[in-house]
């Protein structure tokens, strides 16, 4: 299922540029959609690419590296075909697992198992406990909800957290906020008006 | 209208989908010398000749590029793959009959240990990623408006070229070399950046300097286990940075060469009143 938000930017793109997109019925309207779309997705590119620069938490918590999940994220918003283009408008189409929360809360919940494992130790960050079980001769000690491992003194080492299931709430910090994304919109229609201007001698 | 969607199909992935799986005894180094035409084609992991891994591989790599599956589980996913094989690091796979040398079990030559497996899967997602940013950035209204690409670190890295404990050249040194090796034919020299079009980009693909670790690419990851990635250079911060000039916008004759697109917004720009084309002109960025 698809989740989103829509952007109109007539109202901000100024005084001017509003009626001469508002004329525009043809390639002209495909083409300023386009640069609009453009210009959105490099807006969104870089955002992600900032919050993967900043956004450890978890990591850092656990002493762990990071998995360079946003990062993965900002390069999916680049690909060619994550924007599309046509006379009702610019679409772009972001294909991440993370993405859904920056429009709704995403309640995770166990798909074939029976319990949901969060990594809370540097150990476990970035793993499925199925990975690990073998190699470290994971258990889970009775009666307890923690998956873990035995340490160098035979002590217990919880790796990982279990839980029925867990609610992530919605942050719209992931993305740009609507107002940087029509600012984004409104650059992109000025600069392609004044790119077909100066080509055209109007300048 | 703008809309944002999350959403399902990418570039990237209709890229991978053209790929073919293919077996090869080769190491890194000699895959890299492979023309980048085929490698563009194939999916393929160094050190593996099984047709069914190398299946399992594609389709978890498409996966990966649809958002339906992260990290952990594609290489989870691997695993259990290589264990329905019968792959042991020491004898290779059962019907091998040694025709790959045996590996260290943890190694990087171990198709099964983590360190292998995050190299497949990140290698083939990222060159798919990488081969999608070149083919979206290329397009005639993403050349103008976006003619440049920087350089930048998007993956973080505990030990990142370059550094002290890396004992490795780092990226600037490195792209001093690929800059040298190309004259520094529309590339800034200092500053990770350059035009689209440069050979610098190849030239860093291609290990310019001597660097046995490239992937031959024009785009990134331009080595195994890269975390530089790019970023798109607007055509204001391209003139400005004198990757382009001024002159580069001259007004060209009437009409002639406009596209159908441009075509219609000057033909509307023209019906607007005297004073609306003022408004406009002043308030052009």
């Amino acid at each position: 299922m698809n989740v989103g938000v829509n952007i109109d930017v007539l109202e901000n793109v100024g005084e001017g540029f509003a009626e001469l997109i508002s004329m525009l019925e043809g390639a002209g309207r495909v083409q300023l959609h386009q640069a609009m779309g453009l210009y959105v997705q490099q807006e969104t590119a870089e955002h992600l690419s900032d919050i993967a620069h900043t956004r450890h938490a978890t990591a850092e918590r656990i002493g762990a590296a990071p998995t360079g999940f946003w990062a993965d994220a900002a390069e999916r918003v680049e690909s060619p075909s994550a924007l599309s283009a046509d006379a009702s408008g610019a679409t772009l189409t972001i294909a991440h697992p993370g993405i859904k929360r920056a429009f709704q809360s995403v309640t995770i919940v166990p798909v074939r198992a029976a319990a949901l494992a969060f990594p809370i130790h540097e150990i476990a960050y970035g793993h499925r406990a199925a990975e690990l079980w073998d190699a470290l001769k994971l258990f889970i000690p009775k009666g307890s909800s923690i998956i873990a491992m035995h340490d160098a003194s035979g002590g217990i080492l919880p790796l990982f957290a279990l839980c029925r299931s867990v609610t992530q709430e919605q942050d719209r910090t992931l993305l740009p906020s609507d107002q940087e994304w029509e600012d984004a919109a409104a650059l992109g229609a000025r600069l392609e008006i004044r790119e077909a201007l100066a080509e055209g001698g109007r300048l | 209208m703008i809309s944002l969607l999350d959403g399902e199909v990418t570039g990237a992935l209709r890229q991978w989908r053209s790929r073919n799986a293919m077996t090869t005894i080769l190491g890194s180094a000699d895959l890299s010398k492979m023309a980048r035409e085929v490698r563009e084609r194939a999916v393929f992991s160094a050190r593996c000749t099984n047709a069914d891994f190398l299946q399992r591989l594609s389709e978890v790599v498409d996966e990966l590029l649809s958002g339906k599956t992260n990290m952990a589980s594609a290489r989870w996913e691997l695993m259990k793959s290589l264990k329905q094989l019968g792959y042991d690091p020491e004898v290779g796979f059962p019907d091998e009959m040694g025709e790959v040398p045996p590996a260290e079990r943890g190694s990087l030559q171990d198709l099964s240990s983590e360190r292998r497996l995050n190299l497949m899967l990140e290698t083939n997602r990222r060159m798919a990623a990488g081969f999608g940013m070149m083919t979206g950035g290329n397009t005639p209204l993403a050349l103008h408006h976006f003619p440049a690409w920087e350089l930048v670190r998007l993956y973080p890295r505990i030990i990142p070229r370059g550094s002290e404990e890396s004992e490795s050249p780092g990226w600037y040194e490195r792209w001093a070399e690929a800059g040298a090796a190309v004259n520094f034919e529309g590339a800034l020299d200092g500053p990770l950046m350059a035009l689209k079009g440069s050979p610098i980009w190849q030239a860093l693909g291609d290990g310019a300097g001597g660097h046995n670790d490239c992937l031959n690419n024009p785009y990134p990851p331009f080595a195994f286990n890269s975390g530089m990635g790019w970023k798109a250079v607007p055509r204001a911060r391209a003139i400005q940075e004198g990757l382009l000039h001024e002159t580069s916008q001259v007004p060209r004759a009437l009409g002639a060469t406009l596209s159908p697109g441009r075509q219609e917004i000057v033909a509307v720009f023209d019906r607007l009143s005297p004073a609306l084309r003022d408004v406009i002109r002043k308030a052009l960025p």
